[in-house]
């Protein structure tokens, strides 16, 4: 339903310029957006969503706009009179809950955590916020082959939400984010990133607990390959690693982010996966330390407390 | 006059349903013309009409009707903004929350924010025309909230005329607001300056004799399945000199409101109804005369069977609880 007439009892409970998400629009965007028709400040919508729901504890913003356990989709469905599985679609809910066969799934399981990185020219063209763009590892857009930025010209770090500031602007110098310079980066770079977001898009469109065994096992059994071979570990090379920290928890083992880490690192693809004749092995018998590498060292060091790391015991 | 030839019998007839409606009345069409002139020329007036003329409804109807949307890809629309001014000598703020909810969800911001978020909400919203209903619980600094907010949809950048009407409830010759909008500060001089060169204050007067018989079909036509013949308006004039008591028209004015007229005929059907009739008769309008004239303010006994405030609906003055019906 595209338009609310007056006589339409959803008028007094929908805001007053809904809007509705655009293809792979993230939730994050699709706040930010509503927040702009309306002419609010940039956490408005936001916050009156946070407002809905009576929460003890901490509240982590970023796990809501993943998978959206502590706010209440329907609640801005109704704001916006559409359906709340359209909502739900600008979240990874529906491709982690059939990823791990669970009907509650948590932000952990796709990614620990994420920073602030926006395209210039899609919020130009769109104001469009991709869901992808909070993925690890993904640097560049995939549509316009240009740098996502995670800073200001002035210095000051991209924030999604901020109260002072206005939607897609910077927090401390107010520059529209469209105004961002675009940077062209790296074409090796733009090849790798290819890689991860092949992989990215086979375990979230097509990903089943059994194939998400099978991927893990395929990228241990390179990793021992690799370690009777050469005797030790492969050495992870800096280019390779997540550039920049990320803002969250720490990260836990099962995420897909660190599996497609693993298996870009192995140069493996989905079709390697689905190819893979592999042995019968419990996911819960995994090999420790092995694990370990790809937690510790094929994903970012910069995320892993020492306790974490102490607990794999890995040399 | 009652016939029992006429009469329909039977204790299975389900209870007496009130219709609701709206009526375009002799005094929704005066009352709305000269809305709609404001509306159409950006124009200001003070409408006043006396207590259930039904101003409420008529602005309700017109806002219903204007043609307002929400588009969730162009332009949203909402050319008529009508809200109830608010209560208790309330201050700007209250009116911005009252203006602001009638576009819909719209999250509390400071009063700093609103104000201008107001303006450029009704900007995008394209307002032509502003209602304030009961604006005779406006003040001065409501009002003069009013004044600042077309001011601004005036000036640059939006340069939107806005008509505005402030419809009062009034009795007697006293017009409300007249008082405040004609004081000599500079403020009410220049409010009073943007009000219609012709007609700025306008009563709009209640239903005449004549009027009573043209409604009066418009309550056979609503009430025709329970009182298959009924024939109201052979008995207009009777109606009319009943509601033109003057208990009921405390100003003497000879004029009939719709909501006197309303309850009448609704109390009188609804004892029709409730009698096995077919339509009214004299001797039920006189008892309903009497009881809104001489006996509504007699102090009602409640006693014996509650059964008498019986609700359409409530399911537990129609069946057993579930426990007893099982016992």
């Amino acid at each position: 339903m595209q338009r609310v007439t007056i006589d339409d009892p959803a008028w007094l409970t929908t805001f007053p310029r809904p809007v509705a998400p655009l293809p792979d629009e993230w939730l994050a965007g699709l706040l930010l957006r509503c927040d702009e028709v309306n002419r609010w400040n940039s956490r408005t919508t936001f916050y009156l969503l946070k407002r809905t729901i009576n929460l003890r504890g901490p509240w982590y913003i970023h796990r809501n706009l993943i998978v959206p356990h502590n706010i209440d989709l329907d609640v801005l469905a109704r704001w916006l009179k559409l359906p709340t599985s359209s909502l739900l679609a600008t979240t990874y809910h529906e491709e982690l809950a059939r990823c791990y066969e669970t009907t509650s799934p948590v932000s952990r399981l796709l990614t620990p955590g994420f920073s602030t990185r926006i395209c210039p020219q899609c919020c130009d063209e769109k104001r469009l916020l991709m869901r992808n763009l909070m993925l690890p590892h993904i640097e560049c857009c995939p549509k316009h082959h240009v740098k996502l930025m995670r800073e200001c010209q002035c210095g000051a770090r991209l924030q999604l939400f901020s109260p002072d500031a206005l939607p897609f602007a910077c927090n401390m110098c107010g520059l529209d984010w469209r105004k961002l310079p675009r940077v062209a980066p790296d074409p090796k770079r733009i090849e790798l990133e290819h890689k991860y977001l092949a992989l990215y898009e086979f375990f979230l469109s097509q990903g089943t607990p059994e194939i998400l065994k099978r991927a893990w096992q395929l990228a241990k059994e390179r990793l021992s390959d690799s370690r009777k071979r050469n005797g030790r570990y492969p050495s992870v090379e800096p280019s390779s690693l997540l550039p920049g920290p990320l803002v969250g928890p720490e990260p836990i083992s099962e995420s897909i982010s660190v599996l497609v880490a693993g298996l870009v690192f192995f140069g493996l693809t989905p079709k390697d996966i689905l190819t893979y004749d592999a042995p019968p092995l419990h996911y819960t018998e995994v090999r420790i330390k092995e694990h370990g590498f790809f937690v510790l060292d094929v994903f970012p060091k910069s995320l892993i407390s020492q306790r974490y790391r102490d607990a794999f015991d890995f040399d | 006059m009652s016939n029992m030839g006429t009469s329909i019998s039977g204790p299975l007839r389900p209870p007496f349903v009130l219709q609701r409606a709206f009526i375009e009345t002799p005094f929704e069409r005066r009352f709305l013309s000269i809305v709609r002139h404001a509306w159409q020329e950006r124009s200001w007036h003070v409408i006043s009409a006396v207590p259930g003329s039904g101003k409420s409804l008529g602005i309700g109807e017109l806002v219903r009707t204007s043609g307002a949307y929400k588009d969730k890809t162009g332009a949203p629309y909402l050319p008529v903004l009508a809200v109830c001014s608010p209560k208790n000598n309330a201050q700007a703020p209250a009116l911005g929350e009252e203006l602001a909810s009638a576009f819909g969800v719209v999250p509390s911001m400071p009063w700093k924010r609103l104000r201008i978020w107001l303006v450029q909400a009704m900007a995008a919203f394209q307002v032509e025309c502003i209602i304030i209903d009961d604006a005779h619980d406006l003040n001065r600094f409501t009002l003069s909230f009013l004044k600042e907010l077309t001011d601004k949809l005036a000036a640059f950048p939006y340069k939107r005329l806005v008509g505005l009407c402030l419809v009062t409830a009034h009795s007697g010759d006293v017009i409300p607001l007249k008082e405040i909008i004609k004081q000599p500060d500079e403020i009410w001089r220049q409010f009073y300056r943007r009000m219609d060169k012709l007609h700025p204050f306008c009563v709009v007067d209640g239903h005449t004799q004549d009027e009573i018989v043209e409604i009066l079909p418009n309550f056979e036509d609503l009430y025709r399945s329970q009182l298959p013949d009924l024939r109201l308006r052979r008995w207009a004039p009777y109606i009319y000199e009943q509601l033109t008591n003057p208990i009921l028209d405390l100003d003497s004015s000879r004029r009939v409101t719709m909501d006197n007229l309303t309850k009448f005929v609704t109390i009188a059907l609804g004892h029709a109804y409730d009698r096995g009739e077919r339509d009214v008769n004299g001797q039920i309008l006189k008892e309903t005369a009497e009881l809104l004239i001489q006996h509504r303010d007699d102090p009602f006994h409640i006693d014996g069977d509650a059964a008498l405030f019986h609700i359409d609906g409530d399911s537990t003055n129609e069946e057993l609880p579930p426990e007893q019906a099982v016992g």
